[in-house]
């Protein structure tokens, strides 16, 4: 609606959008004044800004939830899980862009049903069970890691801009084709990359339902779990699980900070392929 | 399909080598489908087809123990056997959750996108991306964040209750058999409203704005503009939302695990499932546990739910074509 809107209109618009700005800002600005409070402060003047800015409850809450460990365990998975996804959709998505299989539509449609299928989460648990990957982390990162309909469709659209004449070129010089991929046709699809890489990571380092079924001891869990568990255990000082939910948040912060735009394509060319 | 004969010498030999040319080698090609694919077809297909199978069997979570075909048992015990004030309990508040999410959900998206798309507002851009921000969090930190709200005596909400609204005695709403289940809804919302308002608002940006400048001159009201010209022009994301929302809400269960366990009065049938074949609160309708790890049970539990999934995405599709009709 233009700018010549009736006045009354908008301030209307603008109460709402405050108003929705409070109900998304304050619990996020609760979280942090929490986190720099120092537990007596917190229980006798919970909602006052804080006066100590005390940040060592990070190390401690770094301490006691273990997160030295988990932090890697994520980054292991997030990073494997992550580019083992990635290369599987590009992989499967460039054939069936240019046609170079036979049967590529069969595929696109093989891809479509697993957009309306159900979660097979029981026959994965009873699988990995029966192949003795229970609780491991080979066994957590299998499941973790996928090639779902929604990226495939992406990358088949958008290595349909990539023009033909390059895979001639290509195939003309020599270039095999894995070289040709890795060297041409993915930094070709920069953005349509750190898109889906993007969604992947946020994915995986916020796993809490297959790392609450998969990874039972506590030297494999990741840093979602453990901070939840972490919660559990210390659920009276909220200042110590301020400071472990916002270590586990930093990241996803970070990233949703530098690359927003390619997280919304992302989640975007899902919701319209489904 | 797949010739590309630019690349061959020109001449007769092309036609004879038409139907074998490749620019890459086709053996090649698939070998680096070949992970994807299987991949694919093992964690994705094969679970998918096999939760049906496994619903006619007993098959348990704990390793080793034997299993064998039971037939309908399952079902019939979830439909017939089960305590009826308990299914039904379950059934509605499973339809609840959905109802309820979808609804909220999809106005309060709708409402703030066509605001936040508004030329004359500042800081839209802002405002834009501190909405869709919860959507990346994941549920774990959406549901701590909440739990510390909600907390009793020294979360906000409650302080507010006691004494700003003057109440004596607030309820302790997360462990309330009333306030959960309203809670975790709104949590729910919290989280993915933001992912609606984006799809709306990519919708409203293809709307010509020319359609507005006329309207406003044959002096439309801004309700009017709304009703008439914004949502028939998006109706489509407005199907596609109501679509997302129901399914998404449907089979959701990640916040009430992570917020109440399925404690509560919180248990739909997606965290029944979860519950009954990993353990946890919330197996059965009352939120106690059922024990043994059931996974053909909980096999049968996600089949009711897949159809209704299933059932709730064809009446929804078809009542929405007809809105369309009429508009």
């Amino acid at each position: 609606m233009g700018r010549n809107a009736n006045p009354a209109f908008k301030v209307f618009c603008y109460v709402l959008v405050v108003l929705f700005l409070f109900i998304y800002l304050f619990p996020l600005f609760y979280i942090v004044n929490t986190s720099l409070k120092t537990s007596q402060d917190y229980l006798l003047h919970p909602t006052t800004l804080t006066s100590t800015f005390s940040i060592s409850n990070f190390g401690v809450a770094w301490q006691k939830a273990n997160f030295g460990t988990y932090i890697w365990n994520s980054v292991l998975y997030t990073a494997v899980c992550t580019l083992a996804s990635l290369f599987m959709s590009v992989m499967i998505a460039f054939p069936i862009s240019r046609r170079y299989i036979p049967a590529s539509n069969f595929l696109h449609y093989l891809f479509l049903c697993g957009l309306f299928l159900p979660s097979g989460m029981i026959p994965t648990f009873q699988l990995i069970l029966g192949a003795g990957l229970y609780n491991t982390r080979i066994g957590y990162m299998l499941v973790m890691t996928g090639v779902s309909a929604t990226s495939v469709f992406f990358f088949t659209g958008y290595f349909r801009g990539i023009p033909r004449d390059l895979d001639e070129a290509a195939a003309i010089d020599g270039c095999g084709y894995l070289r040709y991929i890795i060297s041409v046709v993915i930094p070709l699809s920069k953005p349509a990359i750190i898109s889906m890489g993007m969604l992947s990571m946020i994915g995986v380092w916020n796993d809490i339902v297959n790392s609450t079924i998969y990874l039972t001891s506590e030297s494999n869990y990741n840093i979602t779990r453990g901070m939840f568990v972490f919660q559990g255990q210390y659920s009276n000082d909220w200042t110590l699980t301020a400071a472990a939910l916002l270590i586990v948040a930093a990241p996803l912060i970070l990233i949703y900070l530098f690359g927003q735009r390619y997280i919304v394509d992302g989640v975007m060319a899902g919701s319209v392929k489904g | 399909m797949s010739v590309h004969n630019a690349a061959a010498p020109p001449g007769t030999e092309v036609k004879k080598r038409k139907k074998t040319f490749r620019l890459f080698p086709l053996w090649i090609v698939l070998l680096c489908m070949l992970p994807g694919i299987l991949h694919y077809c093992i964690f994705r297909l094969y679970p998918s087809v096999m939760t049906a199978y496994y619903s006619f069997t007993d098959i348990s979570g704990v390793p080793g123990t034997s299993w064998k075909f039971i037939g309908l048992a399952n079902y019939k015990e979830f439909f017939i056997l089960q305590n009826a004030r308990d299914l039904k309990a379950a059934l509605f508040r499973t339809v609840g959750y959905a109802f309820f999410v979808t609804i909220i959900q999809n106005a309060i998206a709708l409402m703030l996108a066509v605001i936040v798309n508004s030329s004359f507002l500042k800081g839209r851009n802002f405002a834009r991306g501190v909405y869709f921000m919860p959507v990346i969090l994941g549920s774990a930190v959406v549901a701590t964040i909440w739990k510390m709200i909600f907390s009793t005596p020294t979360g906000p909400i409650y302080l507010f209750m006691k004494n700003i609204l003057q109440i004596p005695s607030p309820p302790s709403i997360l462990s309330s058999r009333i306030y959960a289940f309203p809670a975790v809804i709104a949590a729910q919302i919290w989280q993915n409203m933001g992912y609606s308002m984006v799809i709306f608002l990519a919708a409203l940006q293809g709307i010509d704005n020319s359609l507005y400048e006329s309207a406003s001159i044959d002096g439309a009201s801004e309700w009017k503009m709304f009703t008439k010209i914004t949502v028939p022009m998006i109706w489509s994301a407005v199907m596609i939302n109501t679509l997302l929302a129901i399914i998404g809400s449907l089979q959701s269960y990640e916040l009430i695990m992570t917020i109440t366990r399925g404690n509560f009065n919180t248990s739909t049938l997606g965290m029944m499932a979860f519950a009954t074949a990993f353990g946890g609160g919330g197996a059965t309708a009352s939120g106690g546990t059922i024990s043994g790890l059931r996974q053909g049970y909980a096999a049968a539990e996600s089949m009711v739910l897949f159809i209704g999934v299933l059932t709730a995405t064809i009446v929804s599709q078809i009542l929405m074509k007809r809105a369309e009709v009429e508009q």
